[in-house]
């Protein structure tokens, strides 16, 4: 038996469907001072808890549509391994996870309401003097 | 601010903060002739069920305490407090913590009761059995963060003791570890992640009820060199190396433990697993190797037999002390099942194929009307792992 299972996770390989969320994002900070492009790498770190010249991410709630492009494309991680991961960081004292919201407004109002915040938004909206992109997913 | 529990990972930090975890997990061994993690031929809950309340109290951003109350459905595990701690953050990069800690050793040692945090449903009991790590310590630790470019790198170093009572194939021991001092280092590079940590004391004491009249008996009988045998007293070593990868896809988990000490119960352990595993939406599919392989010191039992009733005695008492000793030689293919029904609660299953050598304890607590037992069994686990 365990070598059927062992040749269906492999030929699963061959059928992987991979991330297929083909929708764009801006990562957006409210910073008083300019603020400079991100690396992607930069962007997953913050977002996993990582430390970035102070910054405070803000992400949107499991089942909201940007949240799964950027977990997909961003991370590189399932929602589940995700909600693993914060709950491994959260019952070990090591961080807590972002604060949470469920809609683009929440996420506007609550950038424009707090400095040094970093947030994501569907790419192409129309943004707030206050908020500058930091990074683009294409 | 009012207290309230969080829905998991969607708050923003609050004063105070409570939160928890609960797994209830129900498994059978297919053998009557020995026990394995306490399961035996028919179905238990009460082995890893479990009820853990955690409560954060914020001072200011940077001074908070915490603490994490545990309910165990296990007889042989403690409930009560787990943690307590103060934690100290000066800035993103350094954090320190003072107080009863949970001891960072393996990748998921200080949450090895959070089983959501993990893909099995039992983590392998080659690294994580009971007695093989001293879960909880009372002492410090610091941490520190920094990157070079894409490379993430987390240090940290631990001080303090630990005290407890541990069980080991069905034997009692009393560890006292004075000194225990380790790091880590984790390496993370995107996905991949490598990992080196080390468990050390200079001042480690094993009690065993009646050890102390052997030893006196056989130093007595001019024995000293078999008394010195069972003096438990000593230093231990112990590193661990773990890599992991991780993908929308597939992700790919190994640890190997060794251990080095002049004690003789611990001695010679060189143990790892490897798991294989496949993301399908919120669907986990995993094959774990576990192995275990322990070099105990051999005692030869030099006290001539049908020479002197005393003698006689005195030698057999030896021989059963000697064989409350585990030596777990064991390998163990494990395929286990995970559904993430929502971002806090998982169904897990599954089914370990355990295959021990004979002779040997093996993890497995053995009967005595059943000591020609091979040391193979199948052990099915069902389980829901819930955090809040």
């Amino acid at each position: 038996m365990i070598k059927y299972i062992l040749f269906f996770m492999v030929a699963s390989l061959v059928v992987s469907t991979g991330a297929t969320a083909s929708e764009q994002l801006v990562v957006v900070a409210h910073t008083q001072a300019p603020l400079r492009s991100l690396e992607k790498h930069e962007i997953r770190n913050l977002f996993m808890g990582g430390m970035l010249d102070n910054l405070t991410p803000v992400a949107f709630a499991p089942g909201v549509k940007e949240r799964l492009i950027f977990n997909t494309r961003i991370v590189g991680l399932t929602e589940s391994r995700i909600q693993s991961y914060w709950a491994q960081m959260r019952f070990s004292g090591r961080s807590h996870p972002p604060v949470e919201v469920q809609t683009v407004d929440e996420m506007l109002d609550y950038l424009l309401q707090h400095e040094d915040c970093v947030g994501y938004l569907p790419a192409g909206m129309e943004l707030p003097p206050s908020l500058s992109v930091i990074y683009q997913l294409q | 601010m009012l207290p309230g529990f969080s829905s998991f990972g969607a708050t923003e930090p609050s004063g105070i903060e409570f939160s928890g975890f609960a797994r209830l997990v129900a498994g059978y061994l297919n053998t009557d002739e020995a026990s394995f993690e306490g399961y035996e031929n028919k179905v238990s809950l009460s082995e890893k069920s479990l009820l853990g309340f955690q409560v954060d109290y914020a001072f200011s951003s940077q001074l908070s305490v915490s603490a994490q109350l545990l309910a165990h459905s296990d007889d042989s595990r403690d409930s009560g407090v787990q943690w307590l701690y103060l934690n100290y953050e000066p800035s993103s990069a350094w954090q320190f913590k003072a107080g009863r800690l949970r001891t960072p050793y393996l990748k998921y040692s200080d949450v090895v009761d959070v089983g959501f945090t993990y893909p099995w449903l039992s983590a392998p009991q080659q690294l994580y059995g009971s007695y093989l790590f001293f879960p909880q310590y009372d002492g410090i630790t610091g941490r520190y963060r920094f990157n070079l470019d894409k490379v993430y790198v987390e240090t940290e170093l631990y001080y303090g003791s630990f005290e407890d009572e541990v069980t080991a194939s069905g034997s009692h021991f009393s560890l006292e570890v004075n000194q225990l001092y380790g790091g880590v280092v984790q390496v993370t590079y995107s996905g991949l992640q490598f990992r080196v940590a080390s468990l050390a004391s200079q001042d480690l004491e094993v009690k065993i009820d009646g050890i102390e009249q052997l030893i006196g008996a056989l130093t007595g009988a001019g024995y000293s060199e078999l008394a010195a045998f069972f003096q438990l007293d000593g230093s231990a070593e112990s590193y661990v190396m773990g890599l992991t990868y991780d993908s929308l896809d597939w992700f790919f988990v190994a640890e190997r433990m060794k251990v080095s000490t002049d004690t003789a119960m611990l001695s010679g352990i060189d143990n790892y697993y490897l798991t294989l595993g496949r993301h399908w939406n919120e669907f986990q599919f995993l094959i774990t190797f576990s192995h275990s392989k322990q070099t105990l010191n051999t005692l030869d039992n030099t006290i001539p037999v049908g020479v002197d009733p005393n003698l006689d005695s005195l030698y057999y008492g030896l021989e059963d002390f000697a064989s409350m000793y585990p030596i777990d030689d064991l390998n163990t293919v494990t395929l286990t099942g995970r559904w993430d029904w929502s971002p806090s609660f998982a169904f897990k299953a599954e089914v370990s194929f355990l295959n021990g050598e004979r002779g040997k304890t093996s993890f497995f607590h053995i009967k005595e009307s059943a000591q020609d037992f091979d040391r193979k069994a199948i052990l099915y686990q069902l389980g829901v792992e819930w955090v809040f």
